[in-house]
């Protein structure tokens, strides 16, 4: 009875010191992981801005979107809000990009800044990390015939979810970080 | 007269040791005017030698600072159709488009994070998208050809 006794809280020592020590990422490492995700959302606001635009070729719009469709979780969703409504409607991001740069506008401005964490990455029981980072949207469109001009500014929240992954590089394994984006939630609109 | 005679010649034996005596001191003084001037002391000669040559750069080397100059390029392209003609003569370095090229995010302890892999087509199609070139080359391989067969970079 004392030997399994014994056995067991040497397991479970074991076990709660790999837990810890997967934990335990230096704050630089960390550093650099918040980094990566931060800067895949500044990417993800140049692909918007590209994708938007009307000088943009449509064989180019198109590359772009599936580059940023790349950034994101398979099923993620885009919020998209109005000042003329109050509904917020949410699209698949291959649909939003698609319906973005069909927009019936002379000229597209899109432009995001404020680029933050507003809730830090965190190590979820699953390993992986999830944190929220919050943009302003500045979205300008203009319609010369019509003279129809509208704008507004969007705050939205984009869950990021990174998480350790392996792959094979010329025979190598390489372990790296997956930055994905998940939903992007608009929580503000004005003009 | 006998007197007068050997005194005449005291006097003349006199004067011709006087005569004989400035001959010499002329003779002296004329040899010291002509001594050459002492030898100056000797002075340490400064031999400027050349710079050695440095060291032959290695192919790697090479391929590196050219690449580090395309990628420039095509992040700073003036245009699209400038990024694009940078990005073609940039790929015709790389043994083919999808070539890896591995980004170094941080590293400890000899442990490299890296970010999610990537090809040399899609890399220059980011520098050329987002404008900015954050990297650095730390790593490049060549193939037996001289074109860059794996490329590791480094964040700034």
């Amino acid at each position: 009875m004392k030997n399994k006794l014994i056995l067991f809280l040497g397991l479970f020592l074991s076990v709660s010191l790999a837990a810890f020590a997967q934990d335990n990422i230096s704050p630089a490492r960390k550093q650099a992981i918040d980094s990566l995700a931060l800067e895949k959302v500044k990417d993800l606001s140049k692909y918007i801005a590209i994708i938007g635009s009307k000088e943009t070729q449509f064989s180019e719009a198109n590359r772009v979107m599936d580059r940023a469709e790349e950034l994101f979780a398979p099923g993620a969703e885009m919020g998209v809000s109005s000042i003329n409504t109050n509904e917020i409607a949410y699209y698949k991001v291959r649909n939003y990009f698609e319906r973005l740069m069909a927009l019936n506008y002379d000229r597209v401005n899109i432009t995001w800044y404020d680029i933050q964490y507003i809730s830090d990455l965190e190590r979820q029981p699953d390993g992986r990390y999830v944190g929220v980072i919050t943009i302003y949207q500045r979205f300008e469109g203009t319609s010369i015939e019509t003279g129809m001009n509208y704008r507004d500014t969007t705050k939205k929240d984009i869950t990021i979810y990174v998480e350790k992954k392996q792959t094979q590089i010329a025979g190598r394994t390489i372990e790296f970080w997956d930055v994905m984006l998940g939903d992007v939630r608009v929580t503000e609109t004005s003009a | 007269m006998k007197q007068s005679v050997s005194t005449l010649s005291v006097k003349r034996i006199l004067f011709m040791g006087i005569v004989l005596t400035l001959a010499m001191g002329a003779c002296k003084s004329k040899k010291k005017a002509v001594q050459p001037a002492p030898a100056p002391a000797p002075v340490e000669q400064v031999v400027e030698q050349a710079p050695p040559p440095p060291p032959a750069r290695s192919a790697e080397e090479i391929a590196a600072e050219k690449l580090e100059n395309s990628f420039n390029a095509v992040a700073t392209a003036a245009s699209l159709n400038a990024a694009d003609q940078s990005i073609q003569q940039t790929l015709s370095m790389f043994s083919n488009q999808e070539t890896p090229v591995l980004i170094v995010i941080h590293e400890e302890n000899g442990i490299k994070d890296y970010d999610e892999p990537t090809t040399i087509k899609k890399y220059l199609e980011y520098l050329k998208d987002t404008k900015k070139n954050l990297n650095y080359i730390s790593d490049i391989r060549l193939d037996a050809n001289g074109k860059v067969s794996e490329l590791e970079l480094r964040r700034k």
